[in-house]
């Protein structure tokens, strides 16, 4: 390369280095500036280390919850039954799925990898516009009802293990036919019970558009809606990992 | 321009998620001190914890459990329990305080105004558990406000769009509240309450990316029983509410869904959100 071009190509480097470094302190000052009119207050920098972190503040989910398929798949195979509990009541293995869960998308029920409690066939929840989604190890159904309601139903495995006496030492209610005792709450919107059942957390929201209407000024419309949650379906993963259990 | 300065944050919040199969840790400075910040994704997805240093804006905000005075007996809880979440708002600035301890309020009845310069200003200010008739176990007195209230930039309704705060999916759609569970373990439930019903764009059952917008922040409040709407400050109503289980010494296992104090997981979600996380999903 001859010594001309070497001095032509260091000049078009150079100039671009340049340019480049007046855009780069332009566009900083911009940057400054611009930060600086956008806020009232300065915002600094502050390092923080992660080796400072109290690890008892990091809230991590404990390992699914070992559910206790023994029950859960008996009372699966509690009545009713329709066509695809007779294909269960022949094959053990078979999920078991109960009249509403048979209208639900087969898809979601069996990637569901727990107990799907549902409102019992008949009673006072009104099932004809259910939609479930499933989360694998959680899932959750949604219950249109009358006069604005709605309840959702959520089933979880996935926990953060609670500080001591957080559910202990709190209130707990008795609810007619239930077993377990039940954490019941009033929300802006409406009321939140929630029960562990086959180890399994369950949660019952009722969602109100009138507050102050006769099923939503009190917790008794939930605690009736909670007792009428009794049917088990078992999907096909749930099935397997109940069999890989030990449970016939 | 702004993007400039912030690549090197940037590079660094990236790596912050939860939910979308990046989860790893971040910091965040809090004014309460080191320890109420946190930092490595709780969500089960992928979580590679990073142990470097990073630098993120620090903004003007009380610590965490410091409620407005008189506003009720607080908590104690410091934990983050949404590491990693997108800040659930899409414009910044946003102030986070009470709407009823300051003017508009019902405490404030000298000072009618909501759109007053304090409530729209800095420091932020914690108000889960602040005083109300619903139980709330978290709380000291059992009783509280679950979540936090936020305001958006300024005090207009129906501009400011609430934004997804993890991967999920839409599992609630009432009057006046979207709820999201998140597709990662915990599976935790965000719900966002007060947004215009006309400007969502989620219906039930949707699936969610993080940043994602839902609709817009408004003072909805309702219906009452004669059908007639009913309006709040304009705000957003944020909560979190986590699966939690208790192992008793003989042995017995117990379970409860409750509300978790938000404060935290925001100061940290929104210092990202400065540095240029979260970018709004359309």
């Amino acid at each position: 390369m001859s010594s001309r071009v070497k001095m032509a190509s260091a000049i078009v480097i150079g100039g671009v280095l340049a340019i480049t470094v007046a855009v780069g302190f332009a566009q900083a000052q911009d940057a400054k500036n611009n930060a600086s009119a956008s806020r009232t207050t300065t915002l600094k920098p502050t390092a923080v280390s992660t080796a400072k972190i109290n690890p008892a503040l990091l809230r991590k989910p404990e390992a699914p919850a070992r559910v206790d398929w023994s029950a859960a798949v008996m009372q699966s195979r509690a009545a009713p039954i329709n066509t695809l509990n007779l294909k269960a009541a022949r094959d053990p293995k078979a999920p078991t799925i109960q009249p509403l869960a048979a209208r639900l998308p087969r898809q979601e029920l069996d990637k569901t990898r727990l107990p799907m409690l549902m409102p019992k066939t008949g009673g006072m929840i009104k099932i004809d516009k259910a939609k479930v989604v499933s989360f694998g190890d959680a899932y959750s159904l949604n219950l249109p009802q009358d006069k604005g309601m709605q309840l959702t139903l959520m089933g979880n495995r996935s926990m953060i293990k609670a500080d001591r006496g957080m559910i202990s030492a709190k209130a707990r209610a008795k609810v007619n036919g239930v077993a377990e005792t039940v954490r019941i709450t009033k929300l802006e919107d409406g009321w939140t019970a929630s029960f562990r059942r086959y180890g399994v957390l369950y949660t019952v929201d009722l969602l109100c558009e009138d507050l102050q209407s006769a099923s939503c000024a009190t917790d008794g419309y939930l605690r009736a809606a909670i007792a009428d949650i009794s049917e088990v379906s078992l999907g096909a993963e749930a099935m397997k990992e109940a069999q890989a259990a030990g449970v016939k | 321009m702004k993007r400039l300065v912030l690549i090197p944050l940037l590079l660094l919040a990236a790596c912050d998620q939860t939910g979308t199969g990046g989860g790893t840790s971040s910091s965040s400075a809090s004014s309460s001190s080191s320890e109420s910040s946190a930092a490595s994704s709780s969500s089960a997805s992928s979580s590679s914890e990073s142990s470097s240093s990073i630098a993120l804006p620090d903004f003007p905000h009380d610590p965490a459990t410091q409620l407005a005075a008189g506003s009720g007996s607080g908590y104690a809880d410091l934990s983050n329990w949404a590491p990693g979440i997108c800040f659930p708002l899409a414009d910044t600035p946003a102030y986070a305080n009470s709407q009823v301890y300051r003017p508009g309020g019902s405490a404030r009845p000298s000072e009618p105004s909501q759109c007053a310069a304090e409530n729209y200003s800095y420091p932020w200010q914690d108000n889960f558990c602040e005083s109300r008739s619903w139980s709330n176990p978290l709380c000291n007195s059992g009783q509280g406000h679950q979540g936090q209230d936020i305001r958006p930039k300024t005090c207009k309704s129906n501009l400011y769009w609430a934004v997804a705060p993890e991967d999920g999916v839409v599992t609630q759609m009432g009057s006046m509240t979207v709820a999201i569970t998140g597709n990662a373990p915990p599976h935790r439930v965000y719900r966002y309450l007060h947004m215009q019903r006309s400007s969502l764009r989620v219906a039930l059952h949707d699936t969610v990316v993080r940043g994602q917008k839902l609709g817009l922040v408004s003072n909805n409040l309702g219906v009452n029983s004669q059908g007639q709407q009913q309006y709040t400050t304009i705000h957003l109503h944020f909560e979190i509410r986590v699966g939690q289980t208790e192992t008793l010494s003989d042995g017995t296992v117990l379970s409860a869904d409750d509300f978790v104090p938000p404060y935290t997981a925001l100061v940290d979600s929104y210092q990202r959100k400065l540095a240029g996380d979260c970018p709004t999903v359309e």
